[in-house]
Protein backbone atom coordinates (compact mmCIF):
# COMPACT_ATOMS: atom_id res chain seq x y z
CA UNK A 1 0.00 0.00 0.00
CA UNK A 2 1.14 3.25 -1.00
CA UNK A 3 2.00 4.89 2.38
CA UNK A 4 2.24 9.25 0.42
CA UNK A 5 -1.56 9.57 1.78
CA UNK A 6 -0.94 8.68 4.97
CA UNK A 7 2.48 10.35 5.47
CA UNK A 8 1.10 13.83 4.35
CA UNK A 9 -1.56 13.26 7.07
CA UNK A 10 1.22 12.86 9.67
CA UNK A 11 3.23 15.86 9.05
CA UNK A 12 0.69 18.48 8.48
CA UNK A 13 -1.18 16.60 12.29
CA UNK A 14 1.69 16.77 13.36
CA UNK A 15 2.70 20.53 12.72
CA UNK A 16 -0.87 21.64 13.84
CA UNK A 17 0.02 19.86 17.09
CA UNK A 18 3.40 21.66 17.27
CA UNK A 19 4.53 17.95 18.28
CA UNK A 20 8.30 18.12 16.93
CA UNK A 21 8.79 14.36 15.57
CA UNK A 22 11.56 12.36 13.53
CA UNK A 23 10.88 9.17 11.58
CA UNK A 24 12.45 6.14 12.29
CA UNK A 25 12.41 2.24 12.01
CA UNK A 26 11.50 0.73 8.78
CA UNK A 27 9.43 3.88 8.00
CA UNK A 28 12.22 5.76 8.48
CA UNK A 29 14.17 3.21 6.86
CA UNK A 30 12.04 3.06 3.67
CA UNK A 31 12.06 6.91 3.27
CA UNK A 32 15.60 6.97 3.04
CA UNK A 33 15.54 4.61 0.08
CA UNK A 34 15.69 0.80 1.49
CA UNK A 35 13.56 -1.71 0.19
CA UNK A 36 11.65 -3.01 3.55
CA UNK A 37 8.26 -2.49 4.38
CA UNK A 38 6.71 -2.88 7.82
CA UNK A 39 2.59 -1.88 9.16
CA UNK A 40 3.07 1.38 11.24
CA UNK A 41 5.25 3.96 11.37
CA UNK A 42 7.61 4.67 14.63
CA UNK A 43 7.58 8.54 15.67
CA UNK A 44 10.63 9.75 18.09
CA UNK A 45 9.69 12.64 20.38
CA UNK A 46 11.36 14.35 23.28
CA UNK A 47 9.31 13.38 26.29
CA UNK A 48 6.05 11.45 25.88
CA UNK A 49 4.78 12.44 29.51
CA UNK A 50 5.81 15.84 28.73
CA UNK A 51 4.62 15.52 25.21
CA UNK A 52 1.03 14.22 26.11
CA UNK A 53 -1.47 17.12 25.15
CA UNK A 54 -0.03 17.49 22.30
CA UNK A 55 0.29 13.57 21.51
CA UNK A 56 -3.59 13.71 21.90
CA UNK A 57 -3.46 17.38 19.77
CA UNK A 58 -1.72 15.16 16.98
CA UNK A 59 -4.12 12.41 17.39
CA UNK A 60 -7.04 14.48 17.12
CA UNK A 61 -6.21 15.74 13.67
CA UNK A 62 -5.69 12.17 12.32
CA UNK A 63 -9.40 11.24 13.89
CA UNK A 64 -7.06 8.66 15.63
CA UNK A 65 -7.10 6.89 19.25
CA UNK A 66 -4.39 7.46 21.91
CA UNK A 67 -3.88 4.11 23.83
CA UNK A 68 -1.23 5.01 26.46
CA UNK A 69 1.66 2.26 27.47
CA UNK A 70 0.62 -1.21 28.32
CA UNK A 71 3.01 -0.99 31.38
CA UNK A 72 4.38 1.80 33.31
CA UNK A 73 7.78 0.96 32.78
CA UNK A 74 7.27 1.60 28.79
CA UNK A 75 7.46 5.21 27.54
CA UNK A 76 5.55 3.73 24.30
CA UNK A 77 2.36 5.67 23.46
CA UNK A 78 0.12 4.22 20.42
CA UNK A 79 -1.85 6.26 17.86
CA UNK A 80 -4.21 4.58 16.14
CA UNK A 81 -6.95 5.07 13.30
CA UNK A 82 -8.13 1.50 11.88
CA UNK A 83 -10.70 2.89 9.33
CA UNK A 84 -7.13 4.57 7.87
CA UNK A 85 -5.05 1.90 8.32
CA UNK A 86 -2.71 4.08 10.69
CA UNK A 87 -1.19 2.63 13.34
CA UNK A 88 2.06 5.16 15.05
CA UNK A 89 4.09 4.09 17.72
CA UNK A 90 5.24 7.19 19.66
CA UNK A 91 8.44 6.48 21.54
CA UNK A 92 11.01 8.86 23.33
CA UNK A 93 13.64 6.81 24.02
CA UNK A 94 14.51 4.49 21.07
CA UNK A 95 17.54 1.81 21.56
CA UNK A 96 20.58 2.94 20.30
CA UNK A 97 19.87 6.51 19.30
CA UNK A 98 21.31 9.30 21.13
CA UNK A 99 19.53 12.27 22.19
CA UNK A 100 16.65 13.66 20.11
CA UNK A 101 18.88 16.76 18.93
CA UNK A 102 21.55 15.01 17.74
CA UNK A 103 19.58 12.42 15.86
CA UNK A 104 17.30 15.28 14.42
CA UNK A 105 20.58 16.87 13.29
CA UNK A 106 22.14 14.18 11.35
CA UNK A 107 18.35 13.63 9.89
CA UNK A 108 16.53 15.01 7.21
CA UNK A 109 13.24 17.71 6.73
CA UNK A 110 10.12 15.78 5.08
CA UNK A 111 8.51 18.70 3.80
CA UNK A 112 5.32 19.11 1.35
CA UNK A 113 5.91 20.73 -1.26
CA UNK A 114 6.00 24.65 -0.53
CA UNK A 115 4.02 24.16 2.54
CA UNK A 116 5.64 24.78 5.96
CA UNK A 117 4.35 21.66 7.79
CA UNK A 118 7.48 19.23 7.90
CA UNK A 119 8.62 16.61 10.12
CA UNK A 120 12.27 15.14 10.29
CA UNK A 121 13.81 11.63 8.99
CA UNK A 122 15.89 10.01 10.96
CA UNK A 123 19.58 9.39 8.53
CA UNK A 124 19.86 5.58 7.82
CA UNK A 125 23.06 5.63 9.60
CA UNK A 126 20.98 6.05 12.74
CA UNK A 127 18.55 3.74 11.78
CA UNK A 128 20.97 0.54 11.27
CA UNK A 129 22.36 1.39 15.02
CA UNK A 130 19.10 1.48 16.98
CA UNK A 131 18.19 -1.93 14.86
CA UNK A 132 21.12 -3.48 15.65
CA UNK A 133 20.77 -2.14 19.37
CA UNK A 134 17.42 -3.81 19.61
CA UNK A 135 18.60 -7.02 17.75
CA UNK A 136 15.55 -8.62 17.61
CA UNK A 137 15.24 -11.02 15.03
CA UNK A 138 13.48 -8.96 12.96
CA UNK A 139 15.50 -6.39 13.37
CA UNK A 140 18.76 -8.32 12.09
CA UNK A 141 16.54 -9.73 9.41
CA UNK A 142 16.95 -6.14 7.20
CA UNK A 143 19.89 -4.87 8.40
CA UNK A 144 21.85 -6.51 5.43
CA UNK A 145 19.74 -4.52 2.95
CA UNK A 146 19.91 -1.48 4.80
CA UNK A 147 23.75 -1.91 5.02
CA UNK A 148 23.41 -1.89 1.57
CA UNK A 149 21.38 1.04 1.33
CA UNK A 150 24.13 3.25 3.40
CA UNK A 151 26.61 1.94 1.03
CA UNK A 152 24.56 2.97 -2.31
CA UNK A 153 23.71 6.40 -0.51
CA UNK A 154 27.19 6.84 -0.06
CA UNK A 155 28.60 6.19 -3.66
CA UNK A 156 25.45 8.58 -4.69
CA UNK A 157 26.91 11.81 -2.47
CA UNK A 158 30.68 10.58 -3.66
CA UNK A 159 29.48 10.73 -6.95
CA UNK A 160 27.66 13.80 -7.43
CA UNK A 161 30.74 15.00 -4.97
CA UNK A 162 32.65 14.49 -8.01
CA UNK A 163 30.28 16.10 -10.51
CA UNK A 164 30.19 19.29 -8.81
CA UNK A 165 33.93 19.18 -8.15
CA UNK A 166 34.41 18.98 -12.04
CA UNK A 167 31.71 21.68 -13.00
CA UNK B 1 37.73 -46.05 -16.93
CA UNK B 2 35.40 -48.48 -14.95
CA UNK B 3 32.43 -47.36 -14.03
CA UNK B 4 32.77 -47.08 -10.37
CA UNK B 5 35.67 -44.14 -10.76
CA UNK B 6 33.32 -42.60 -13.10
CA UNK B 7 30.37 -42.71 -10.31
CA UNK B 8 33.42 -41.02 -7.68
CA UNK B 9 34.25 -38.47 -10.40
CA UNK B 10 31.11 -37.11 -11.21
CA UNK B 11 29.97 -37.09 -7.22
CA UNK B 12 33.38 -35.22 -6.45
CA UNK B 13 32.33 -32.63 -9.33
CA UNK B 14 28.96 -31.93 -8.35
CA UNK B 15 30.08 -29.99 -4.91
CA UNK B 16 31.94 -27.76 -6.82
CA UNK B 17 29.36 -26.91 -9.03
CA UNK B 18 26.68 -26.11 -6.96
CA UNK B 19 28.86 -24.10 -4.86
CA UNK B 20 29.43 -21.70 -8.02
CA UNK B 21 25.57 -21.97 -9.13
CA UNK B 22 24.50 -20.52 -5.35
CA UNK B 23 27.52 -18.06 -6.01
CA UNK B 24 26.16 -17.07 -8.78
CA UNK B 25 22.53 -16.55 -7.32
CA UNK B 26 23.75 -14.62 -4.58
CA UNK B 27 25.68 -12.15 -6.68
CA UNK B 28 22.80 -11.48 -9.00
CA UNK B 29 20.08 -11.86 -5.89
CA UNK B 30 22.70 -8.44 -4.80
CA UNK B 31 22.94 -7.17 -8.00
CA UNK B 32 19.07 -6.84 -8.34
CA UNK B 33 18.54 -5.32 -5.08
CA UNK B 34 21.15 -2.74 -5.35
CA UNK B 35 19.63 -2.04 -8.57
CA UNK B 36 16.27 -1.55 -6.74
CA UNK B 37 17.47 0.38 -4.25
CA UNK B 38 19.16 2.98 -6.78
CA UNK B 39 15.94 2.83 -8.41
CA UNK B 40 14.61 4.52 -4.83
CA UNK B 41 17.30 7.04 -4.26
CA UNK B 42 16.52 8.77 -7.15
CA UNK B 43 13.03 9.07 -6.29
CA UNK B 44 12.03 11.89 -4.44
CA UNK B 45 11.78 10.97 -0.71
CA UNK B 46 7.94 11.17 -0.87
CA UNK B 47 7.32 8.96 -3.42
CA UNK B 48 9.89 6.43 -1.12
CA UNK B 49 6.79 5.19 -0.71
CA UNK B 50 4.99 1.94 -0.99
CA UNK B 51 6.37 0.14 1.70
CA UNK B 52 3.04 0.25 3.88
CA UNK B 53 1.99 -3.59 4.86
CA UNK B 54 -2.15 -3.72 5.75
CA UNK B 55 -3.41 -5.86 8.69
CA UNK B 56 -5.93 -8.60 7.42
CA UNK B 57 -7.33 -9.77 10.63
CA UNK B 58 -4.41 -11.33 13.00
CA UNK B 59 -2.18 -11.21 10.20
CA UNK B 60 -1.01 -8.77 7.17
CA UNK B 61 -0.72 -8.35 3.83
CA UNK B 62 1.02 -6.19 1.24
Amino acid sequence: MNAEPLLRRIVRAATAAKLEVIIIGNAGAALNGAPVTTLDFDLFVRDTAAQMPKIRAFARHLDATVLPAASPMSNLVKVENEALSLYIDIIDEPSGMRSFTSVRRRGTEVRLGDSPSFVYLASLKDIIESKKKLGRPKDLAVLPVLEMTLDEQTKLAQAEKERGSRS
Amino acid sequence: MNRQNLRKRKKSAAPGADAARLAALLRDTEDTERRRIRALLKLPLLKRTNFLRVKIGRGSAL
